[in-house]
Order: C-alpha cells, then structure tokens, then sequence
C-alpha cells in the first residue's frame, strides 16, 4: 500500500527498533561491524539482524527475511552488495520501515544515478525515507545507537555532525574522540539521493543534546531548502561548516557579469554569512570551534577583557582579537581603579591586564574573580605563560574552579597556557575535564571570535520581507514576446520596458532603423546622446565597439551609426542587427552593478557591486540569496571593499544609498517572481548624491530555455 | 587641375600602396579623395578612412581626412545625398582642391562594382569629375590575367580615358612574361607597371592585428608596429608548443585563451611580438605584470580563439604612418618599376 506520508525524522535518531539487513558472522564484514557497534553502543530498543542463513549474531536472533520481524522496525541499515539494495528496499518499504539508511555504494558516485533515483522513488511511494547510499551509517547519543561501521566508543557530548564524506567522517570521530569532544549525533549523508542535511537540522534543531551542528559538505542538492533550514537553525544554536571546492569555480555560462562572478565559493561564503553560518577554513579550526562553541555560554554584550602574565603574549593576543573581530573593552579609569590593586607596579591595567610574570594563582583568581563579577566585561581571555610561579596543581585547581564560575555566571571565558611540562600536564587535565584550555594566541581566540560571530547574528533582528511592488503583468507580457520570438534574452527597449515595470527610472530611448532615423530620434531627445547596438547576437556591447558615448550632433551621430555597425560586423558579420539604440546621455555618477540570477544550487541570488573596472578586475561584488531585507541590502552595500566611495571621499557628496537598496531590492523581486529570468543584469546603475536617486542604464535579461515552471 | 581614378576590379590588390608609391614620385602638389570609404578609423567622435589619414600624413595634405570621404555605409550617403548632389559635391570637392594642387588622386571603392547603387563605383565617379582612369590588378599569375583580360574583352571602352594598368604584388616577373607574352601583348590598352611582390609588405603589424580585432591593448601600447610574420594558436600544452619549430622563429604572435598562463609565460620567453588572449579571459595579474615588464603587448578579444584565427587569417595588413621602412620600400618599388612619366604626362 502506498502513501504520501512522510515519517518524523526522529524516529532516524530515536527508533523503537532497528533492522540491520546484511547483517553477518564473519567480523570483517561491515554487516558485522554495524550490528557489533549497535549492541556494544548500549541502544535499548530491539535489533532484528537479518539474514537469510538465520541463526544467532552477538546474541541477537536473526530472522531470515525482514517480514518476519516481530514489530516494524523504525530503521533498516541496509549493508548489501548494490545490485541487492533495490529488491531490499522494496522489502523495506513493504515491511513499513520509515528509514533506510544504505551503507552500500555504487550509485551516483559511480554514475548509477538512474538507480539510485528509482530506489528512492520507490521508497516515497511507501512513505519510507532514505539516508545515502553510500554512507557509513549514523549515530545518535539520545538513544545510545552507534548504527555505524565507525569506530566503537564514541564520546558522548553535544557537537552534532553531518558529513558527506564517509571516510572524514570516520576519521572525525577518531578526532574529536582525541580532542575530547563529545557528540550527540553523527549522520553520514553520502549521495543524499532523498534526505539531506536541511532535514537532519530539523531534528537537531530541537535536540536538546546537541548545542552545535558541525556540517562537512561537498556538493548541495536542494539549497533554497538548506538556506531555509539554517536560517531557522542558527536563530537557535551555532552551525559550523567546512565546504570543500573553495577553487573550484561554478560551471556558469558568462553571458553576465553576475554569472562570471558567481563561483560556486563565493556564492557558498555569502550565503552561509546571510545564514548566520560559521564558515571554518579547515577542519581544525572548525573541531575548535565546536569544541569552544558547544560548550561556552553566550555573551551578553562585546566587551572583552585579557588577563595574562606577559606582556608579548597580550600584544599577539590583542592582534589576534583585531583578526577574529573580538572587542576589547576600553574604559581604561575602570580598568585601573578595579585592577590597580592586582597588577603590580610595572604591570599594566589597560586592557591588556598585565598581572607580570611573578603573577601568582591567588592574583589570577582575583583579576578572573574581578572580571567574572563586572557587568561591562561580557568575555574574558586568560592567558599564561608558564613561570615558577605556579605548579600543575595550582594551574589545574584554579582554571577549573574559574571557568566553572564562568559557567555558572553564563560568561565566556578561554584560556591560553604557554609552556613546558608544567603546561602540557595542566592542559591535558584540563582537556579531559572538556575546560576550554588552549595552546597558542590565535587558536584560542578563533574560537571566541566565532562564538562573538554567532552572538551577533542571534541579536539581530529578524526582519520579515515582502515584495516591493512591481507590475507582474507587464513584465509576463514582455516574457510572453520574447517567448513568441524565440528569443532568451530582452532586447533592449523591452529591458526598457522591463525597468519602468519595477518603477525604476532610465535615460530616455528611442531605437532606429536607419541613419535617417537616428539622427531624428537624437534631435527629439536632445544631445548629447549614447548610441548602442541592438542585436540578439551581441551581448557584450561595450566589448565589440557597439556603444558610443557623448554625441553632441547630427554628423557625430551619423559617423557613431556607421561605426557601430562597422564594429559590429567586424565582431561577427552574419550579426543581426534590429537597429540601434539612441539614449539620453545622463549626468555622471557612481557607476554600480546590481545582477540577479538563478544559481544552480541556491535558486535566486542577488550581486552588488561597483561597476566598471571595479566589478571587471577588482571583482568586489557581495552576494545574497533571494529575497533580501532592506537591512541585508544594505549589508550588501557596505560589504564590499570599495564602499567608502559611496560615503563620499575626498570631498565628494554621500551618495544615494537608499536609492541603491531600493534597486537591490526591486531586481530581487524580478529575479523570485519570475524564475524563467535566468539572469538580470543592470549595469551601470548611476548613483547620485545623497536624495538625488539612482538611474539605470543599461539592463541585460536572460530567459530560460523553457518556459516558467514554478 | 590632372584627376587620376585609381581602381580596380577586385579587393586588395594594393591600390592605396600603389597611390602612395605613384605620390611619392609625383613632382608637383597633389590632392587625395576616397569617396566611398572602407577602412574605418573613428577617433573623438569623428569617422574618417584610414587611407585619407595616411596620405593626409605622408604627405601633408591640406584637408583633413574626414573630408576626404562622403561616408562609408550606403544608408548614410542615400541619406545625405542624392545622385545628383553626389555628382555635384564631388564636382566642388575637385573645384576645391584645383584651387592649390595640380593632381587630385581619386581611390575608388574596394573593387569595380563597389558603390554603383550610390553613383560612386569607378566609372560613375570616373563620369563625374572626369579625369584619366588607372587599374591596378595583382595577386597570383592566373588571378591577374583572368582580370586583365575580362576587363580588356568585356568593359574596355576605346572611348573612355584610360591611362593603362599596372600590375602590382606579382611573383617571379621573367616567369610570369615568359608564360603570357602573348596575352599581354594582345591587351588593347598599356601596362604602365609591374611591381614585384615584397613580402615585407605583406606581413601586417601588431598594430594591424590589434585593430582588425578590435582588441584592447593590455600592455606595451608602444611597441604595436612590429611586423608578425608567424602566427600560432597555443591550444597544446606549452612543452608542446616550446618543440614547435615555428615557435622558434622570430616575430611571432601567438593566439590562446587568458587562462592559459604557461602558453603566456612560454611565449613570453619566446620572444613573441605580441599575444591575443580570446574569449574575454584576463590572466592573473602577476602574469599581465610579467607581459608589461617584458614590453609585449597583450590582447584581449571577445571572440573565440577560432574566429580570431579566421579574421587574421582574412585580414589585410595596412600600412600606417608609423611604418617608414614598409613606405620607403613602396616609393622605391613605384618609383624602380612604374613609368610613372606616362601618367604626369
């Protein structure tokens, strides 16, 4: 019987019964090791090992086929060779199981796609889910259920992880076991043929035993759907992730700037920014986050404070705090008056405070007991180098009774400890208690940073967004007679048309025929004019000589006709040319770009930058997933490097920001209303001074090869 | 005031070199006029052709090169003129240039045919403003003998005033008399001339080529009027093309895509004349930096790397003022094998 429901994912990490098809004698088959993990993990629900020799596995009776299993099992871990999985998911899916995880490979990642796509069409015709194939199977301490062919003993903690890769993912349970970070889950994804990270977020979104979501990711499959998923999810506890293909730029056409630019990474890194994700360099960096982020509590505000006995070691740590973007606190009257006392006479009580290196436990627990009770400071960095001072004991004894007060307090703290025996002994003592103890400046306070990171973006306001007004039905009409003309791209007095739609303002523009025309079309709409070529063959203009600019008369306008033709023809003889495009010259501005398009992975997303050489060499463009905020927009704006130019520099007026949102906001609209436009491109945009507005240019727009299907 | 029509029956045979030769042994002061321009130069805001501009340069001419032409696209001279203003402008262009000059040098269109629906094909202008016609033929022996002899059976006018041709570019003289003696000494009006092919003249510049392609000039804008005399498409690997014996030669230009840094860096090394980077791809910076330090320019086109191979494989090197050897050589071939004497007469 077939249904359309879909089971609750928490019956993934929290099944009644598990069914391990597979499942075999012989130690040195993955059938084995998954059964061998499962009893040995402590799961407490019934395991119905499957096989059809029957018999008995690590004490388990195994049925010979899954219809004979005394109660639907939840989850079937599915560990045969790929040409049986089919014939078992059907089993599965006739049995009832609501998940199949499949440890078998040789699917898509081999090019077996069409069977990996029937095996999960298959299963949602029964309402059954499916984890992989190719995976390692997944683990979840709410259940105790280690249903994976990992190592054993996993520490229980509360970093979740989703990986796409099997093999990191084993070893990452190697290394965060070593690192003393203990996990509430770990779900291997594989081919991600059905389920995929957006729905595992909405299971550890609510977990109460996860408090940080670690995602390694190659490839996306649905990211309108992951976009949707992490924003919900950061709102409520960190997401860190490391995403490999940094290099490798996106297979996009370059028919736009906008598609140019977009690489698959830089898109990724905005998006997860917008998200509110923290995006690790490696896979160290990301396992101290983790570590430091799982269990810290949060900031209630930005003021940090260093405490430490070298002076070298705050200056790295004051540069460290520039980097990770952690705020010093700076009431240097307060700072002396609470710490004079403390630090002795050549010490320091800026922040910095240095206590000197003959700074003992009882003047770090005062300096930390200070801090830990001043509601101006909301973090604290306390770092030691080691001095004969303190002993292993005294160090260990006091960094734990602090940091537990921290905890209790619900204040950040990190600790940095420099040194030689004495160290290594306390830190490793302090590891094993899970105390976020440290070795070296910069990779103690990456963490804080990232912590300081997701702070912010929970304070920030969620904004609800809707549309800006724009007029639909003329912008289908405009489709509908690109359409009707076989044509995927507008021309440019239907781009024209196009902007006035969304309530954007252009230059004034006529087409002409023929020389006669254009220069009666120039005298109406009064010189200097701009002449451009309009052709479906040409979408470069600027590139083959098809644009002439400030044409203050008749004759410079019959001269600029010949010449584009001439250029255009040259760029490619059999061009079609539909005439050319006689526009109002307007005042000069700042030059932007503003281009929509639709990613492959993340559906619409929106590019800002500064145009001309801006936008072609320095390539200093934001980007956003649709739809945007007029704040996100704005973030937008100020992202990219050059946007002091926009404030105005060297005299120069502020120029007219909210006329830029406003556009950001408007092409956006386009670009989610209407997926078909592939991608929208105005540049330049002109801005002018603050209150003055902006104008459009010119605007390119690109159709789909078939029509809307939304 | 002497007009002499130069034209000729097909493209690219040379006629503005062989203008500018028979100017250079001109004794007296001449005028230049190009009714139907073809070669476009189009500088701050004006539109004029690059022959006008060259002769306008050489030679010092009194008028500027935009008005030396009545334009170059059919639609913009119906548009400004009729046939009778056409014949009457050309009319005051000539009463305008007897004023100072004693010989006015008219460059008909690209071949024979060219401009008749405007009035301006070679023997309307002819018609118009009167003057003694010359026809210049070249290119490989069979090309010029079919055209002298189609021109002599099929549009010879015993009546017209025609001065003779001159045959220019030709290979291997003594060959070419000795096989067509007989046809030649047939024809029904004089060979003025042969002018031996120079294959100096026939190699274009980096400055041809960047032009032609309408390129933008990455670096070393100074040093475009080179002669290329090898062209090579880097599509193989460099240690492929680093065997490659043409890659050894000098005054090489080498055609491939922006993102090809090693095909860059090993012509480079190479010593090229200049590289053509297709598809809109710009290299690294460090790579541009390199090319700029090394002075060899470096092109960008839109076009693919196959249609940029096409256009230089169809293009026609053009002389430019910049290039004083390639005008000396010209003057010194007109002057060594053109009886120019029968022409001032």
């Amino acid at each position: 019987m077939t249904t359309n429901s879909t089971p609750n994912i928490k019956a993934l990490f929290q099944p009644e019964s598990i069914a391990v098809i597979g499942a075999s004698s012989s130690p040195n088959k993955i059938g084995y090791k998954i059964l061998s993990n499962i009893v040995s993990s402590g799961y407490e629900g019934l395991i119905y090992p499957v096989n059809p020799k029957g018999g008995e596995i690590l004490g388990c009776k195994v049925v010979t086929q899954l219809s004979d299993t005394e109660t639907i099992p939840d989850v079937a871990v599915v560990a045969v060779p790929a040409s049986l999985v089919f014939d078992v998911v059907k089993d599965c899916a006739h049995r009832g199981v609501k998940f199949a995880t499949i440890i078998s490979s040789g699917f898509s990642e081999v090019g077996n796609l069409e069977e990996e796509r029937n095996i999960v069409k298959y299963a949602r015709q029964y309402g059954m889910r499916i984890l992989g194939p190719n995976i390692f199977g997944h683990y979840s301490a709410a259940v105790s259920l280690n249903a994976t062919f990992g190592p054993k003993d996993i520490p229980t903690g509360n970093v979740a992880i989703i990986t796409q890769s099997g093999a990191l993912g084993v070893a990452m349970i190697g290394k965060t076991a070593v690192q003393k970070i203990g996990l509430s889950a770990i779900i291997s994804v594989g081919n991600k043929a059905d389920l995929d990270e957006s729905e595992l977020f909405d299971y550890l979104r609510d977990d109460p035993g996860t408090h940080a979501i670690f995602m390694y990711i190659e490839g996306i499959r649905n990211g309108g759907r992951l976009i949707e998923s992490l924003k919900k999810t950061t709102r409520i506890k960190p997401v860190i992730v490391i995403k490999s293909g940094r290099s490798k730029r996106g297979a996009i056409a370059a028919a736009s700037h906008t598609g140019s630019l977009a690489g698959s990474d830089e898109i990724f890194d905005a998006i997860m920014k917008q998200c509110g994700v923290l995006r690790a360099e490696n896979i160290q960096e990301a396992l101290d986050w983790c570590k430091y982020i799982s269990t810290s509590p949060l900031p209630s505000g930005e003021n940090t404070l260093i405490i430490t006995n070298g002076g070298g070691v705050g200056v790295l740590a004051t540069d460290a705090c520039e980097k990770f973007q952690v705020s010093l606190y700076d009431d240097k009257q307060r700072l002396q008056h609470d710490y004079s006392a403390i630090t002795h006479g050549f010490g320091s009580t800026k922040n910095p405070i240095d206590l000197t290196g003959d700074a003992t436990v009882q003047e770090y627990t005062s300096a930390l007991g200070t801090a830990l009770n001043d509601e101006n400071i909301h973090a604290v960095i306390s770092l030691y180098c080691e001095t004969a001072m303190m002993t292993s004991e005294g160090l260990i004894e006091m960094i734990h009774r602090q940091n537990l007060q921290y905890q209790n307090k619900n204040k950040p703290v990190i600790f940095t400890l420099f040194g030689g025996h004495v160290t290594e002994v306390a830190v490793q003592k302090l590891l094993e208690h899970r105390v976020p103890v440290y070795t070296e400046v910069y990779e103690s306070i990456s963490p804080l940073g990232a912590l300081f990171r997701f702070y912010r973006y929970r304070e920030k306001a969620e904004e609800m967004i809707s549309d800006p007004g724009i007029n639909v039905e003329q912008i289908q009409n405009i489709i509908s007679t690109v359409r009707k003309d076989n044509r995927q791209f507008l021309l440019a007095n239907e781009g024209q048309m196009l902007l006035q739609a969304i309530g954007m303002t252009g230059p004034k523009s006529k087409i002409a025929k023929s020389i006669g025309e254009a220069v009666q079309m120039a005298n109406e709409i009064g010189y200097p004019v701009v002449m451009k070529v309009v052709s479906r063959d040409i979408i470069h203009k600027s590139d083959v000589g098809g644009v002439l600019l400030n044409l203050d008369n008749g004759d410079e306008v019959m001269d600029a006709y010949q010449t584009i033709i001439h250029n255009c023809k040259s760029y490619k003889r059999d061009a079609v040319i539909d005439g050319i495009e006689i526009v109002e010259q307007v005042p000069k501005g700042t030059e932007v770009i503003i281009g929509a398009r639709q990613d492959e992975n993340f559906g619409p997303v929106i590019m800002f930058g500064l145009g001309g050489i801006y936008v072609e060499v320095m390539k200093d463009v934001s980007f956003r997933a649709l739809p945007v905020s007029s704040s996100e927009a704005r973030l937008m704006v100020k992202e990219i490097r050059s946007f002091p130019l926009l404030l105005g520099v060297r005299g120069e007026n502020r120029k007219d920001i909210d006329g830029i949102v406003d556009a950001i906001i408007k092409v956006g609209a386009v670009s989610r209303q209407f997926p078909e436009i592939t991608d929208i491109e105005i540049n330049p945009i002109m801005v002018y001074d603050k209150g003055s507005g902006v104008k459009a240019i010119d605007v390119r727009v690109l159709l789909s090869k078939s029509e809307r299907n939304d | 005031m002497k007009k002499l029509i130069v034209s000729s029956l097909e493209r690219d045979v040379g006629k503005t070199s062989l203008i500018l030769g028979l100017a250079g042994s001109y004794p007296g002061k001449f005028a230049y006029l190009k009714p139907f321009g073809d070669r476009l130069v189009y500088h701050e805001k004006k539109l004029w052709d690059h022959d006008a501009q060259l002769m306008g340069s050489l030679f010092d001419l009194q008028h500027s090169p935009a008005e030396m032409s009545l334009g170059f696209d059919h639609s913009k001279i119906k548009f400004q003129y009729d046939h009778s203003t056409i014949q009457t402008t050309l009319k005051a262009m000539a009463e305008k240039y007897q004023q100072s000059n004693d010989l006015l040098i008219v460059e008909t269109g690209r071949d024979l045919a060219r401009g008749t629906a405007l009035h301006l094909d070679a023997l309307s202008i002819c018609k118009s403003m009167g003057g003694t016609q010359v026809l210049v033929v070249g290119g490989i022996h069979d090309r010029i003998m079919d055209d002298l002899l189609f021109f002599d059976r099929h549009l010879y006018l015993q009546d017209h005033n025609f001065a003779g041709v001159i045959l220019n570019k030709v290979k291997d003289i003594p060959e070419f008399l000795k096989e067509f003696h007989k046809e030649l000494d047939s024809l029904k009006f004089p060979i003025l001339g042969i002018i031996p092919y120079a294959a100096e003249l026939s190699s274009p510049t980096v400055r041809n080529i960047a032009e032609t392609l309408s390129a933008k000039v990455l670096t070393a804008e100074t040093n475009l009027d080179v002669d290329v005399r090898e062209i090579l498409v880097g599509a193989m690997s460099a240690d492929a093309v680093l065997r490659l014996e043409k890659f050894k030669h000098r005054e090489k230009l080498i055609i491939t895509s922006g993102d090809r840094s090693d095909m860059i860096l090993a012509a480079i090394n190479a010593e090229c004349v200049g590289i053509v980077l297709t598809n809109n791809i710009l290299p690294p910076p460090n790579i541009i930096a390199l090319v700029s330090e090394k002075n060899v320019p470096l092109m960008i086109v839109q076009n693919d790397t196959f249609q940029i191979a096409k256009k230089i494989d169809m293009m026609v090197p053009l002389i430019n003022a910049e290039n004083p050897d390639k005008i000396d050589l010209i003057k010194k071939l007109v002057k060594e094998n053109v009886k120019t004497e029968l022409l001032w007469a």
